[in-house]
């Protein structure tokens, strides 16, 4: 009895809950593209830092 | 760094993916990028959008930070047992995030010391040079080179 009175829900009642789906982004559904570097600028930014820098052996 | 790490997978041979699951779920990736310097690879890190871009500035505020960065250690070390004569380098995309990063390397350079030969990136009269990292110096640091040693 005492189960059935915490799932009931009485409506327009201030102790509503809403439930917010939180978007999950899955491996499968995002298309990367291959070949091309996904942090280009970040490359840029080092590559140019590299230029003419002296570096260790 | 003995933190557990999210299960990852490798997506091509140089990207890395895993699933953040902290407040709420956020796709991570982390890709090897060769740079000019032959040898030398980049370190790209950051959340992976629904159109295939990346955002590798976002504060995600997900909870999991130790865990998520215990993650990408677990990566870099493993990319680097692959191609052991590779070079990684890193640096923040926000003043934040390179502070944060060196904070890492401060507080577990001995642990990471062990492993991999550390240097950084400094502008010194105006031209950039890489010199052994010292973790309790005052130098700034523009980026971070490591290099496994076993």
């Amino acid at each position: 009895m005492q189960a059935e009175k915490k799932h009931s829900v009485r409506k327009n009642s201030k102790v509503q809950k809403t439930v917010l789906k939180e978007e999950v982004i899955y491996i499968t559904k995002t298309e990367v593209p291959a070949g091309k570097p996904l942090f280009a600028d970040k490359l840029k930014k080092v590559n140019k830092m590299l230029e003419n820098a002296i570096l260790l052996k | 760094m003995k933190h557990s790490v999210y299960p990852y997978r490798k997506n091509v041979d140089t990207r890395y993916v895993f699933i953040s699951k902290g407040k709420r779920d956020i796709e991570k990736i982390v890709e090897f990028t060769p740079t000019s310097v032959e040898g030398l690879y980049n370190l790209g890190f950051g959340d992976l959008l629904p159109d295939g871009s990346v955002d590798d500035s976002v504060n995600s505020n997900n909870g999991d930070i130790i865990k998520v960065l215990a993650t990408v250690v677990h990566i870099l070390k493993e990319f680097t047992q692959l191609h052991p004569n590779v070079k990684i380098v890193f640096t923040g995309s926000t003043p934040e995030r390179l502070i944060l990063y060196r904070r890492i390397l401060k507080t577990y350079y001995i642990e990471f010391s062990t492993e991999f030969n550390i240097t950084g990136f400094i502008l010194e009269n105006s031209h950039y040079k890489e010199a052994i990292f010292e973790p309790q110096s005052e130098t700034e640091y523009l980026a971070f080179f490591i290099r496994r040693i076993i």
